[in-house]
C-alpha cells in the first residue's frame, strides 16, 4: 500500500520539473524519465495473434488468470518488499514471454503500479517480435552500461516500460552476471523506481543464464506448460529455484482442461 | 473418480479424437474391406435321423448290437478316410475350378475341415433313450456343390451303415454255420468211435452184466447140481459092487453072502475108526487083518464060482449097470469141465466190465458235451438268420434321411455385417487404447491437480490455453486433415475395387503370391 501512496502523491505533477533536477530529486527525475521514454506502438491484431489478452477488455479466462497472477504478485512483493521478479520455465516454448507481457499488461492495468518488463532471454530473443515492434537498440549495449535508458526502454501507458530486444548475445550468462549489468539494473531500479521488475528470463534446463542471473532476483515465477512440461522437469527446477531465490510458485500455462467452469 | 475426473478423461479423449477417429476408421476399413473380400462359403446340411430298432429287442434280437451313435462314430471316422475323400472330390469335382489341382493331401485336409457333424440332441423328457439327428453339412463356394457334397457323404453314411449292418449279420450267420458243421463233424467222430468200443468191448459192456451175472448164478447151480448127482451116482456104484461082492448077487435080485455083508460092517467100522483113530493103532490094523482075510476067502470062492458058473445071467447084469453109471459120470465130468470153464469166463468178464464202463463214460460224457454244444450253435444259427432277416429287411436299428441338404440361399460366411461390426468395436478398441498408452507413457502434466499433488501447493494459477483465431481455424483443418486419410483409405479400397481390379481377386492373387514366396 505503501508503493500505491507514494505513485498517487508522486504522478499528478510530472511536467513542474526539469532534467537537470534529474540526480537531485530522484522522484521528480524518475517522471522525467518514464515521459522520456519512446510510446509503444502495437498492433492490437498482432496482440491477439500472439495471445496477449490483457490489453484488451475483452472477457477471456486467460486474461481471469492472468489477473489473479497478478493480484497475488502484487501481494507477495509487497508483503516482503521485493521488486524483481524473474519469470522462466523449465524448457523453452513453455511461454514464458506471453506469460510475462500478459503479466505486465496486467499490471499495467492497475494504474497506480509502475513495472518495468526486461527481456534477459539474450540468447533467443522473443519479446519484440511477440509485440510485433521493432527494439530501438540492443539491450546487451544498455546492460553493458553503454546507451541509457531511455535508449532501450519503450512505454506503455503511463506505468509500463518494456526493454525488447533482437540481438542475440552469444556469452549472454557472462554479460548476467558481470558487475556492470548488475550495476546498470541497479542504477535503472533507483531512476525508475518502478514497483515490479519483470524479467522475461531464459529457460532453465537449457542453459545457465538463469543461475547466473538469479541471485539478482528477489523471487521467480516458473512457468510450466501443460502437456509439455513433465513433472520431473518441474520438479528439477522448482528446486533450483528454491535453492538460490523465492519461488513465488509456478503457473500452468496452456492448460487444455479447465477443472471448473466459472460462469462468468 | 469424481466428476472433474470424467470430464478430464473425456476432454482427452476428445482432444484425441483425431486419433480415435483415424484409427477407427482404418481398422474399420481393413475390417469392411476383408469382409467383402473374404469369398463366400456356403453350407449345406442334410439330417439323418438314427432309428431305434423297429422289431422290439425281446422278440427277436438283431445280431449288430452295436449302438446306432457308436456306429455312426465309426462310419464317420470311415468316410473321411484319405482315399473316400479324395474318391468324392475327384467325383463331384469340388477342386476343378481351382487352376492346378492341389496336392491330394491338401485336399484330404480341405475336405476334412470343409466337413462337419453334429448330433442334435433332442432331449428326452424321463432321460431314456432317445431318438437322434445327426446333421452332415459340407462347406462350398457355391451353394449348389455345397449341397450335392452333403447329400453324396449322407448316401454314403446310409450305403455304408446298411452294408456294415447286413455284412455283419452275414457274417454272424457264416460263423454259426461254421460252428455247427464242425460239432456235427466231431460228434459224428465221437460217435463212430463209441461204435468201435462197443464192438470191441461187447463182452464186458455194462449193460449186459446183469444178464451174465444170472447167467453165472445159474451155472453155478448146475454145477452143484451135476456134483450131488455124481456122488449118488458114485455111491450107487459102490453099494452095487459091494453088495455083488459080498452076496455075488445083485441087491435087487440075491442077497449078498454072510462074508460080503461082514466085509461091508468091517468096511463101515474101518470109516468109522480111521475118524477117530490113527492108521498105525492096534484096533486099524485088527480090522485091516480082518478084512484082508475075508476079501482073501471071498475072492477064493468068487473064483470058484466063477469057474463055476462064468456064464451066469446075472453077472452080465452087473456090469451092464456098473457100465451105465460109469457111463453117466463121465458125461458128468465132461459138463463140470465146461460149466467151470464158462463161469471162469463170465467171472473174467464181470471183472473186466468197470474199466470197460470208465472207458465208456468219458466217451459218452464228451458226446454230451458236445451234443450240447451242438444245440446251442443250432439254436443260436436260428438266432442269426432272423437277425439276418431283419437286417437284409433293414428293421434293425438304422440310418434315414430325414432331410436331404438344399443349396443354401445365403452364405453362411462371412458375415459381412458381423465382421464390419467387430472392425468398428476393434477400431474403437484399439484407438482407445492407444490413446490410453499415450497418455500412460505422456510423463507431462496436464492438469494443475497433478502439480499440486507433486509440489504440495497448488500452482499460483491456471493459464488456459490462450487460442488464437487462426489457430481456431487451424485446429478445423487439423481434424480434416486426421479425418481426410481415414476416410482416403475406404475410399482407395472402394475405387481399386470398381476401378482397377475387384478387391477378392487382388486378395487371391496376393495369398497366390505370398503362398509362392513363403
Amino acid at each position: 500500500m505503501e508503493h500505491y501512496d507514494a505513485s498517487q502523491r508522486e504522478l499528478p505533477r510530472p511536467e513542474l520539473l526539469g532534467e537537470q533536477t534529474l540526480l537531485a530529486c530522484p522522484r521528480a527525475g524518475t517522471e522525467t524519465i518514464w515521459e522520456r521514454l519512446p510510446p509503444l506502438r502495437t498492433d492490437a491484431r498482432r496482440l491477439a495473434l500472439n495471445r496477449i489478452v490483457t490489453t484488451t477488455s475483452r472477457p477471456n479466462p486467460a486474461h481471469a488468470a492472468f489477473d489473479i497472477i497478478r493480484t497475488k504478485l502484487l501481494q507477495e512483493l509487497t508483503q516482503h518488499n521485493w521488486t524483481t521478479v524473474g519469470i522462466t520455465s523449465p524448457t523453452a516454448g513453455c511461454g514464458k514471454t506471453v506469460v510475462a507481457l500478459n503479466l505486465a499488461f496486467s499490471l499495467a492495468n492497475q494504474k497506480e503500479c509502475r513495472t518495468i518488463l526486461v527481456d534477459l532471454d539474450l540468447k533467443r530473443p522473443q519479446l519484440a517480435n511477440t509485440l510485433g515492434i521493432e527494439a530501438p537498440q540492443p539491450l546487451a549495449r544498455f546492460l553493458m552500461g553503454e546507451i541509457d535508458i531511455s535508449d532501450v526502454f519503450l512505454r506503455h501507458g503511463n506505468n509500463l516500460a518494456i526493454g525488447a530486444n533482437k540481438q542475440t548475445v552469444s556469452f549472454s550468462a557472462e554479460l548476467l552476471q558481470s558487475r556492470e549489468t548488475v550495476r546498470v539494473l541497479e542504477e535503472m531500479r533507483q531512476r525508475m523506481s518502478p514497483h515490479v521488475i519483470l524479467f522475461d528470463m531464459p529457460p532453465m534446463l537449457s542453459n545457465d543464464d538463469v543461475l547466473a542471473f538469479l541471485p539478482h532476483v528477489d523471487c521467480a515465477i516458473l512457468v510450466a506448460a501443460a502437456e509439455q512440461s513433465t513433472l520431473d522437469e518441474v520438479d528439477v527446477c522448482e528446486q533450483e529455484l528454491s535453492e538460490r531465490t523465492n519461488v513465488l510458485g509456478v503457473v500452468l500455462n496452456k492448460c487444455r482442461f479447465s477443472p471448473e467452469k466459472y460462469g462468468y | 473418480m469424481n466428476g472433474a475426473d470424467v470430464r478430464f478423461y473425456t476432454s482427452i479423449l476428445m482432444r484425441r479424437s483425431p486419433y480415435l477417429a483415424a484409427i477407427t476408421a482404418a481398422v474399420l476399413a481393413i475390417a469392411v474391406a476383408v469382409a467383402f473380400v473374404l469369398p463366400p462359403v456356403y453350407r449345406a446340411s442334410a439330417k439323418i435321423l438314427v432309428e431305434a430298432p423297429q422289431i422290439p429287442a425281446d422278440l427277436a434280437r438283431s445280431t449288430v448290437a452295436i449302438q446306432a451313435v457308436q456306429q455312426l462314430q465309426i462310419i464317420r471316422q470311415e468316410i473321411t478316410t484319405r482315399n473316400d475323400l479324395l474318391k468324392l472330390a475327384d467325383k463331384l469335382e469340388i477342386y476343378a475350378p481351382s487352376k492346378e489341382p492341389p496336392a491330394d493331401e491338401d485336399i484330404v485336409n480341405d475336405m476334412r475341415s470343409r466337413i462337419t457333424f453334429e448330433e442334435i440332441v433332442l432331449g428326452a423328457p424321463d432321460g431314456g433313450p432317445t431318438a437322434s439327428v445327426f446333421s452332415v453339412a459340407f462347406a462350398a463356394a457355391e451353394p449348389v456343390l455345397a449341397a450335392e457334397v452333403a447329400n453324396e457323404l449322407v448316401d454314403l453314411i446310409l450305403f455304408k451303415q446298411q452294408q456294415q449292418r447286413t455284412g455283419r449279420a452275414a457274417e454272424t450267420v457264416q460263423f454259426f454255420n461254421q460252428e455247427v458243421a464242425r460239432l456235427g463233424l466231431d460228434l459224428n467222430l465221437i460217435e463212430a468211435e463209441i461204435l468201435k468200443f462197443k464192438n470191441e468191448n461187447s463182452d464186458t459192456l455194462p449193460d449186459s452184466l446183469e444178464f451174465r451175472r444170472n447167467q453165472q448164478t445159474s451155472r453155478q447151480e448146475r454145477l452143484i447140481s451135476l456134483e450131488r448127482e455124481e456122488s449118488d451116482l458114485l455111491g450107487k456104484r459102490s453099494s452095487l459092487a459091494e453088495s455083488y461082492a459080498l452076496t455075488g448077487q445083485l441087491p435087487d435080485g440075491e442077497a449078498a453072502t454072510p462074508e460080503q455083508q461082514m466085509l461091508l460092517q468091517l468096511n463101515r467100522a474101518l470109516a468109522d475108526q480111521l475118524a477117530i483113530f490113527s492108521e498105525t493103532s492096534p484096533n486099524i490094523l485088527a480090522l485091516r487083518r480082518r478084512i484082508t482075510s475075508l476079501q482073501e476067502t471071498l475072492q477064493g470062492r468068487q473064483a470058484q464060482e466063477a469057474q463055476a458058473s462064468s456064464k451066469k445071467k446075472r453077472h452080465s447084469t452087473f456090469d451092464l449097470q456098473v457100465s451105465y453109471i460109469d457111463e453117466r459120470l463121465r458125461a458128468i465130468a465132461r459138463e463140470r469141465a465146461a460149466i467151470t470153464e464158462s463161469i471162469g469166463a463170465l467171472t473174467k468178464s464181470i471183472t473186466a466190465t468197470p474199466a470197460s464202463e470208465t472207458v465208456l463214460n468219458s466217451f459218452e460224457r464228451n458226446r454230451a458235451n458236445l451234443q450240447t454244444q451242438y444245440n446251442t450253435a443250432i439254436a443260436r444259427r436260428a438266432e442269426a438268420l432272423m437277425g439276418e432277416k431283419i437286417e437284409k429287411r433293414s428293421d434293425g436299428g438304422r440310418f434315414s434321411i430325414l432331410e436331404r441338404a438344399t443349396p443354401p440361399e445365403s452364405p453362411e460366411t462371412p458375415k459381412r455385417f458381423r465382421i464390419a461390426l467387430m472392425g468398428a468395436v476393434g477400431g474403437v478398441g484399439l484407438a482407445v487404447a492407444f490413446v490410453a498408452l499415450l497418455e500412460f507413457l505422456n510423463g507431462t502434466i496436464r492438469r494443475p491437480v497433478e502439480l499440486a499433488s507433486m509440489l504440495g501447493h497448488k500452482p499460483i494459477a491456471t493459464i488456459p490455453y490462450i487460442s488464437t483465431a487462426e489457430e481456431n481455424r487451424f485446429a478445423i483443418r487439423r481434424t480434416v486433415a486426421a479425418v481426410l486419410p481415414a476416410a482416403a483409405v475406404p475410399a482407395l479400397l472402394t475405387a481399386i475395387h470398381y476401378l482397377y481390379l475387384p478387391l477378392s481377386v487382388m486378395a487371391q492373387s496376393a495369398f497366390g503370391w505370398l503362398a509362392a514366396m513363403g
